[in-house]
């Protein structure tokens, strides 16, 4: 919480600190978002929350990163665009070996603010995103409060995920931790890799079920909710088997609305694309430069700023539709 | 006296060996070994519930490999079949998402698919380009083809009506989509194997230039393996829309590889001339049956990367055994 308010109060004082400064035309200014896998609509409110701020500060904003998934292709992209000198880099570091490529363009010059999964290790000037171990500790308190509702004390949990993103472990050991140290008697009885497709999560799920017939809730770490109300759906289980999935796009909303999805989590994204460019922009400018101690290294922004996790379901999911269910 | 059945037919020891010898039959076996010891380990493979979930899985990748079966035996390749897909997909629901009818959307899809299978085709038959690089070009432009439409949403507003064609159960509980997976596959097996004009698709692939002295229009065909891989892939577009009753932006994305594989394990040759729509529909559901019992058996994730390969190895190996036999 006192990382949300730092993070609250610093982008309502930069703007205003900024004005002072904004003889100087800035539109040439390059801010580019890297991400693993672009074409993901996990993207699109990250996106957008980035393009905004460049919008109000008349800066260029730009969006790239391979088609499929792929940690490795993302860094040589950064280090490519590195050459063509942006102003700044805003990233997610989804593999431990992010942080190396982070330290090699900040040493070029070029700031890197992270967003949704951290690099801490590295010299990125700061992250706007979750803290994934809380998410999945959140994920098991949702789960279990919701099987506890159905009138059940012990019960068996799978879980779909897309095992080579290293943030979604994270997610794992928080929600595994909470069972153990809260709610034994609930235990992770599966997990199955989705490769972050939804068609994969729908066969999966039907197969993970098949050999787990007792499995009483179902939790899709990743944002391929809407393939596990595919699962759902064709098996005839909607209401019998509580799932909780990740992520807000139309279909999974739609999936909950259909019954065959019960929850779903949203971390306000849309946040950590605006911060993240509005951090990288204050920074590149030298707009923090007064903070005391940044000479001899003391942060000019917070390390970290959580933009807070909420859960949707069939009482508010309408609200977030950006279309409609068909 | 000599009895004339026997010189008409070889013996029968002989016949079994010819039989398993060929690509078809063999994957066949491995599917069935890996079935039964499935079904020995697990008491929850041999159910119905659960080999109706491999049919419906492989539905999709059976539509792309028929049309990749057709090409690889013409002698091309086509690597854009994944985002041809998606660009369809993409299509389709956006132009229902804007509140067209669905004849409409569907008749978008479609030209959209023809497109690419138009493009591919004359670059490839027409102006010479190398298949390879070509579709490689095609599927990078497909994919931002996707993006530009869809800027990265993803799309949920799927009639209701169009869903349950699609996923409704008449039959042994399969929906409809494995139906139309299954007629694809054997009319389009059938008639590679029975239709003239569609055979000329091995003379194509063994030498075109024998195909040529035999007055086969080779540029022509080459143009159709190429449409018709497209229109295939806006079939499957079609299928996997109103399955998962969404379109997304990754709709598709890595298919061609996953199909590709499964043909080329059913017997398709890369080289050309080679191959069956039945040996690349095994060769599918081979896959898809690996992927299925390695979840059945709750093998760990981290794990079953190294069982699939093993099998995979396995199923390689056996080919390769059948060759040396073909040759002694």
């Amino acid at each position: 919480m006192k990382a949300w308010i730092a993070a609250l109060a610093v982008a309502v004082a930069l703007p205003g600190l900024a004005a002072a400064q904004e003889a100087e035309d800035r539109s040439g200014q390059r801010y580019v978002m890297v991400v693993p896998i672009s074409g993901h609509p996990f993207w699109v409110a990250i996106r957008n929350g980035a393009q905004d701020a460049a919008d109000q500060l008349g800066v260029r904003f730009e969006f790239t990163g391979p088609v499929e998934f792929d940690n490795r292709a993302q860094q040589q992209q950064i280090e490519q665009i590195a050459v063509t000198r942006p102003a700044a880099f805003l990233t997610g570091a989804f593999d431990p070996t992010m942080s190396d490529t982070i330290d090699r363009v900040t040493e070029m010059g070029i700031p890197v603010v992270t967003f949704d999964s951290d690099a801490p290790d590295s010299r990125r000037i700061s992250f706007i995103g979750p803290d994934h171990y809380n998410i999945g500790w959140e994920y098991g308190r949702k789960m279990v409060e919701m099987l506890r509702e159905r009138g059940l004390e012990e019960g068996q949990i799978g879980l779909l995920t897309a095992v080579d993103q290293t943030n979604l472990q994270v997610r794992i050991r928080g929600l595994e931790d909470y069972l153990a140290q809260n709610a034994p008697t609930f235990e992770v009885v599966a997990t199955e890799d989705n490769r972050g497709d939804d068609q994969v999560t729908a066969d999966r799920a039907k197969a993970m079920m098949t050999a787990n017939p007792d499995i009483d809730g179902l939790i899709v770490i990743n944002g391929t909710g809407s393939g596990m109300g595919t699962a759902i759906n064709e098996l005839g289980l909607a209401g019998q088997v509580t799932v909780l999935t990740s992520d807000v796009f139309d279909p999974i909303l739609c999936a909950i609305l259909d019954g065959s999805v019960q929850t779903t989590s949203s971390v306000n994204t849309y946040l950590e694309g605006y911060l993240a460019l509005l951090f990288a922009y204050h920074y590149v400018n030298g707009h923090l430069d007064n903070v005391p101690g940044a000479d001899v290294g003391v942060n000019k922004l917070p390390p970290v700023v959580d933009p807070g996790l909420f859960f949707i379901d069939a009482s508010n999911a309408e609200q977030f539709l950006t279309g409609s269910c068909g | 006296m000599t009895d004339s059945s026997a010189l008409a037919r070889p013996p029968a020891g002989l016949r079994w060996k010819a039989l398993i010898r060929q690509r078809e039959v063999a994957i066949l076996l491995l599917i069935l070994i890996v079935g039964a010891v499935a079904s020995v380990l697990s008491p929850f493979f041999l159910t119905w519930a659960n080999l109706s979930n491999v049919l419906i899985a492989c539905s999709v990748e059976m539509i792309v490999a028929a049309g990749l079966a057709i090409v690889l035996i013409s002698g091309g390749i086509d690597l854009s079949v994944g985002s041809i897909m998606g660009v369809c997909a993409i299509a389709l629901a956006i132009v229902l998402d804007a509140g067209a009818p669905l004849w409409a959307a569907l008749s978008v899809c479609l030209l959209a698919g023809l497109a690419f299978g138009v493009a591919n085709g004359t670059l490839i038959a027409y102006a010479g380009l190398n298949p390879l690089v070509l579709t490689l070009a095609t599927m990078t432009i497909g994919r931002s083809v996707v993006f530009i439409l869809s800027q990265g949403y993803s799309f949920a507003s799927i009639p209701q009506g169009f869903k349950s064609a699609f996923n409704a159960t008449p039959l042994f509980g399969l929906p409809n989509l494995v139906w139309v997976s299954l007629g694809v596959t054997a009319a389009l097996g059938v008639l590679l194997q029975r239709n003239v004009w569609f055979r000329r698709f091995y003379f194509l692939g063994g030498s075109e230039v024998a195909a040529i002295r035999a007055g086969i229009d080779t540029r022509r065909l080459k143009f159709m393996a190429y449409v018709i891989a497209a229109l295939l892939a806006t079939l499957a577009a079609i299928v996997t829309t109103a399955r998962l009753g969404s379109a997304f932006p990754n709709t598709g994305s890595g298919l061609e590889l996953r199909v590709i594989t499964a043909a080329v394990i059913g017997g398709c040759s890369i080289y050309g001339g080679k191959g069956t729509i039945l040996g690349a529909a095994l060769g599918v559901l081979l896959l898809n049956l690996i992927n299925n019992v390695l979840v059945i058996l709750s093998l760990s994730v981290y794990w079953q990367g190294v069982a699939a390969g093993l099998i995979l190895i396995l199923a390689i190996l056996t080919d390769i055994a059948n060759r040396r036999g073909v040759r002694r």
